[in-house]
């Protein structure tokens, strides 16, 4: 089967940062694909590599079979794109943009589109100035979804939404994947993310932590609470393929979240000298992604105490 | 339908429908410029500058839409929605440009027809022909491919519309170049140097047009890594400044001084631009008001520099409300409690400051100017205050201009315009309708008031038409209020009633003109042209007063006038005498040549050649006397009122009794001793020149509104007591008052009454107030008795009717019908 989005080794250097550090993977037709990220791990530079606005400084990215660098055209032809704030013309009526737009795609958009505004109840009269945030988020999605894209790639696309249409846009997503369209959506609602995604990539610091199947993801990811007879006692070294994401120390107990953690690991960390109890809980996303981003599961340690305490203060103290 | 027609025609539409608002404000901005150099009657300001406003149109449009259809789009963000559409990026680039340059066709339209429409459809620079046509559009295409690019490479539009100037330059500079090169000590005709323009201008279009194409569809293309070439591997990125000054380690302690550091921050180099061209065209400015001293290109340098100087104080003033001033970007101090009036002083201060060091710029320049001996000076400089003030209107104008026009490029071109406009109309109300001081100090600080009241609305982002209806508000009270005690005071100038006027007018219908008058005609006179081609040790006086005859004949030339067998000067057919049209010079003239012979024949009366030259000027200026009568000009019958006084004096003079039973003598007094004729002749002039002034033929419109006169009378020498723009809305409740005044005057003495009161309300109207009755012409003391010459008497119409003359008159012609048996 062929993948509609590879990404090989990407690269992307700003001024400063970099964005991207060696990106790659791959998206398979019908899925709905959502990559997670705190604010600046390059979520966005992605997507505009990927719409064909930016060029990487190295490295290979392909969108339905094309190189987005070289036949942008082609590829905002089949892809529907919504980016976290669109900027819609905002002189022109609902009715007005939708017209606009589909001039530049095949026929059957308007239709589509004036079928999904109104579904929407959004009337084709009114300025897009005088929209609500949401509407427009609604005007938006309908002018990416009219021309029924293979590929559809959303910048938080919930964002501004109410929960009734939220729900239904996120079914949605999921009829679309399939029906075999592929959806590629980037986002902080985890738990949208983990209502509609088939497949999790959690970007970090420009670099993909992980790439895994939903499922698969929360059922090897597991948090070890190992309950120690002195904090000073060293515990087995966890082997591969098993893979520690965050390791803390809380008093007398070790928390750990490990990857590919079998029952042998367990057996021989429960067997280990000083060790009085193991024991596994299964993590949820949010918490998964909080462990691959943060590094712990912890609240910071460094927030202020003391209410009377001026961020000045603070401030001279962390620089002294 | 072929998707490349569909992409087409929707993109069209789109940018078409962007360009509307700009074509409409430019219009407006036209018609407000009309209305207010109508509003104002400045005829001649009109004729002088009225070819610039239709221009306006075009090098405006020109100027702006690149700003609209690209620089508006990137910073709205909507070009990025836009390109992820699949539209090739050439085409957007192209279609952008095709629709701007349909739009500047379409200005040329409206720029034509409001040049046809205002009377003056010849561009700056006619002289040229077909060539400076063709050089206007031509520069006016490549300053639209010139923006075009500006606003494609650069990111900031209002930096794009600065660099726009210098560009829109080029070809001014690409042929001075070509002239000091190829061209030194040849004479460049106006045709010539328009045709080099225009190829210039040509090849700017090819190059500007290519290079905006190339950049278009640059920004338009995937971004290209920006490390490749300048990341901080490459050799210069340790030579580059930090993209930020650091920031201080504590927040400053009054909200000011953060609004005031976010206002230098937010642009420096557009900031530093603005107040270095200000500051320029303030020194400028001080040199060009103390010095006349103007050597061509140093003289052109500092125009250019003064006029950039003004526009960096209008551009500093649209910098208030747009970037980090816009409603958006404000919106963020009104989310953290940033009071209105704080914000708004924020804003400002800058500005202001900007202001008070251009002000000591100007006074240093001055200063230094009037300290170099060597440099003319003019007679009026100028005060700080003034300049001052100056610079405050086209700030306070131009940042009002930017909170209503929220289109920076709309607001860009348009605030100079109407700070410049704001600024003449506050002077002319000044100067022309004596504004007082206080009431200009107001209107000062109006756009500035208005600005500040629509603070909070502006920062919160709010509906939009408050803020218009503010706007509104504050043109109309800034265009009506300085002009108010002036409408108050021209509304209660006093008239005469409707049904006076309906009597006028129905009096002066009944009368019929005699025709176009005769104008005087004057032979040279050799005596004078002498004078004034040699030198006066060249001239034998004696020997060539000797060989002049000073007769009639010899002097005059006035139509059918002309010498008959005996030498002597009269009609050729005195039963169709044209009326004559008066020419003072040629009348004083010929009283003077009459006096000498007077003089002659008094000093020997046994002369008999003076007595026959004297006979044949009395005969000449008694046949002018008759026809001046005739005519249908006030003017003339003033003119007629001299010729008559002179032939009364002379004919009345003891020692020249023995010529009163001469011929000529008794014509001359035949006419003399026809009063009723006089005040027929008077009455009718009066009414015929009042109806030619209210109600001008249709040919004569023009040139009697160019010449300015009245019944023959220069109007422009009336009234001058009175403000300039007074005098336009009053002239005519003047003219009916005097016409009133006249008529009554010429009423009172036919029935024997006292013409007292008349002459009083002629010298209420006619003599500057300052001079009481007793001293006016118009008085009994100060009546001119004898022949005058002065301007004070010719300006003084009616000012010898029934006067003791007349009675001198009556007395002579009874006298001599007595000797006659």
């Amino acid at each position: 089967m062929t993948s509609v989005i590879t990404a090989e080794q990407l690269t992307m250097r700003f001024r400063g940062c970099d964005a991207l550090r060696g990106v790659d993977f791959t998206i398979e037709p019908g899925s709905v694909f959502a990559l997670l990220g705190e604010n600046g791990a390059g979520k966005t530079t992605m997507i505009r590599i990927m719409t064909g606005f930016q060029k990487p400084t190295s490295g290979q990215c392909t969108v339905c079979g094309l190189d987005p660098t070289r036949h942008p055209l082609e590829v905002r032809r089949r892809v529907g794109y919504v980016s976290d704030s669109p900027a819609l013309y905002d002189w022109m009526s609902v009715g007005e943009i939708g017209w606009f737009t589909a001039s530049f795609f095949p026929k059957g958009f308007l239709e589509y589109y004036r079928e999904s505004i109104r579904r929407y109840e959004i009337p084709e009269d009114r300025k897009i100035r005088h929209l609500s945030k949401g509407q427009r988020a609604k005007v938006a999605l309908s002018l990416a979804l009219a021309h029924d894209p293979e590929l559809l790639i959303l910048d938080e696309p919930t964002s501004g939404l109410d929960p009734m249409v939220r729900r239904d846009f996120l079914e949605s997503m999921i009829d679309r994947a399939a029906s075999g369209r592929t959806v590629f959506l980037s986002s902080h609602q985890i738990s949208e993310v983990e209502r509609v995604a088939d497949t999790i990539a959690i970007l970090h610091e420009g670099k993909l932590r992980i790439v895994a199947p939903l499922n698969e993801l929360k059922q090897s990811m597991t948090e070890l609470t190992v309950s120690l007879d002195d904090p000073l006692v060293a515990i087995p070294t966890i082997d591969t393929p098993a893979e520690v994401m965050c390791d803390e120390l809380l008093g007398r107990q070790r928390r750990l979240v490990v990857r590919d953690f079998t029952p042998e690991m367990h057996t021989k960390l429960a067997s280990a000298t000083g060790v009085t109890g193991v024991s596994e809980r299964p993590l949820s996303l949010e918490e998964i992604f909080i462990a691959c981003t943060k590094g712990s599961l912890s609240r910071p340690a460094s927030a202020p105490e003391s209410a009377d305490e001026t961020p000045q203060e603070t401030a001279m103290e962390a620089a002294s | 339908m072929n998707p490349m027609s569909s992409s087409l025609r929707g993109l069209a539409w789109k940018e078409t429908r962007q360009v509307v608002p700009l074509v409409i404000m430019l219009l407006g901005v036209a018609v407000l410029l009309f209305v207010l150099w109508s509003t104002m009657s400045a005829a001649q300001t009109m004729a002088n500058f009225g070819h610039y406003i239709p221009l306006v149109l075009p090098a405006l449009f020109a100027a702006g839409v690149g700003a609209i259809l690209v620089g508006q789009e990137k910073e709205n963000r909507t070009m990025d929605w836009c390109s992820s559409l699949p539209i090739s990026p050439s085409l957007i680039v192209l279609v952008k440009l095709a629709v701007a340059i349909i739009g500047l066709l379409v200005m040329w339209v409206c720029c034509a027809l409001i040049g046809s429409l205002a009377g003056n459809s010849r561009l700056p620079g006619h002289e040229a022909g077909v060539a400076n046509s063709l050089y206007w559009f031509t520069h006016s295409i490549f300053i639209l491919c010139c923006g075009f690019y500006t606003a494609w490479r650069m990111k900031n539009t209002f930096a794009s519309l600065i660099v726009l100037i210098p560009l829109a330059a080029l070809p001014y500079l690409a042929t001075s170049i070509y002239y000091s090169l190829f061209m030194t000590g040849r004479h460049v005709s106006l045709q010539e140097s328009a045709w080099l323009l225009t190829l210039a201008s040509a090849i700017g279009i090819i190059v500007m047009a290519w290079m905006g194409y190339r950049a278009g569809i640059r920004d338009l293309s995937p971004a290209r890594p920006e490390l490749e070439a300048t990341g901080p591997g490459h050799w210069l990125a340790a030579w580059r400044p930090a993209h930020s000054l650091p920031v201080p380690e504590t927040p400053f302690r009054y909200p000011l001084s953060s609004l005031i550091w976010q206002s230098i921050h937010h642009n420096r180099m557009t900031l530093t631009l603005l107040i270095l061209a200000m500051l320029s065209g303030a020194f400028a400015f001080g040199y060009m008001a103390v010095s006349s001293q103007s050597s061509d290109e140093f003289g052109m340098v500092m125009v250019c520099t003064f006029v950039a100087g003004a526009i960096a104080t209008s551009w500093l003033g649209v910098f208030v409300f747009h970037g980090d001033g816009s409603a958006s970007r404000l919106r963020f101090l009104a989310d953290r409690g940033v009071s209105p009036t704080r914000a708004w002083i924020g804003r400002h201060l800058i500005g202001l400051s900007a202001i008070a060091v251009a002000m000591i710029a100007f006074l240093i320049s001055s200063f230094l100017t009037l300290r170099n001996p060597a440099d003319n000076r003019v007679d009026v400089v100028p005060s700080m205050a003034m300049v001052g003030a100056g610079l405050w209107v086209i700030y306070a104008v131009s940042q009002a201009t930017s909170q209503w026009i929220r289109i920076l490029a709309a607001s860009a071109f348009i605030a100079p315009i109407l700070s410049g406009v704001a600024l003449y109309w506050l002077g002319a109300a000044a100067i022309s309708s004596n504004a007082p001081f206080w009431l200009l100090a107001v209107c000062c600080l109006l756009p500035m008031l208005a600005t500040w009241l629509m603070m909070r609305r502006f920062m919160d982002n709010s509906a939009k038409w408050p803020i218009w209806a503010c706007g509104v508000v504050t043109t109309v009270l800034f265009l009506v209020l300085p002009i108010l005690p002036f409408a108050i005071d021209v509304a209660s100038f006093p008239g005469i009633t409707p049904s006076a006027r309906a009597s006028l007018a129905a009096n002066s219908k009944k009368l019929s003109s005699t025709g176009n008058a005769q104008p005087m005609m004057r032979a040279s006179v050799p005596l004078e042209y002498l004078q004034q081609t040699q030198h006066k040790t060249d001239i034998n006086l004696t020997e060539l007063v000797a060989s002049q005859r000073f007769l009639p004949e010899d002097y005059l030339e006035i139509g059918d006038i002309a010498p008959d067998d005996t030498g002597v000067l009269r009609a050729s057919n005195p039963d169709n005498r044209r009326p004559l049209r008066a020419d003072r010079y040629i009348l004083s003239r010929s009283i003077e040549f009459a006096n000498y012979f007077r003089y002659l024949v008094t000093q020997n009366p046994e002369d008999s050649d003076a007595v026959e030259s004297l006979g044949k000027w009395i005969d000449a200026l008694t046949e002018i006397a008759v026809r001046l009568r005739r005519s249908d000009r006030w003017y003339d019958q003033h003119a007629a009122d001299n010729v008559e006084i002179w032939l009364t004096q002379t004919l009345s003079r003891q020692d020249l009794m023995e010529l009163r039973s001469r011929d000529f003598s008794q014509r001359a007094i035949a006419v003399l001793a026809d009063q009723a004729g006089r005040s027929a002749a008077r009455r009718r002039a009066v009414l015929l020149s009042w109806r030619r002034e209210m109600d001008p033929p249709p040919m004569e419109h023009d040139r009697a509104k160019d010449l300015d006169m009245f019944g023959g009378f220069r109007e422009n020498d009336w009234f001058l007591w009175y403000p300039q723009e007074k005098v336009h809305w009053i002239q005519d409740r003047l003219l009916d008052r005097l016409c009133v005044a006249a008529l009554q005057l010429i009423d009172a003495a036919e029935n024997g009454q006292d013409t007292l009161p008349m002459r009083r309300e002629l010298h209420e109207l006619m003599d500057d107030p300052s001079i009481p009755f007793a001293n006016s012409w118009y008085g009994e003391r100060l009546q001119p008795r004898g022949v005058s010459y002065g301007n004070q008497f010719w300006n003084s119409p009616a000012v010898r009717w029934y006067r003791d003359w007349e009675n001198q008159a009556k007395e002579l012609a009874s006298s001599s019908e007595s000797e006659e048996p």
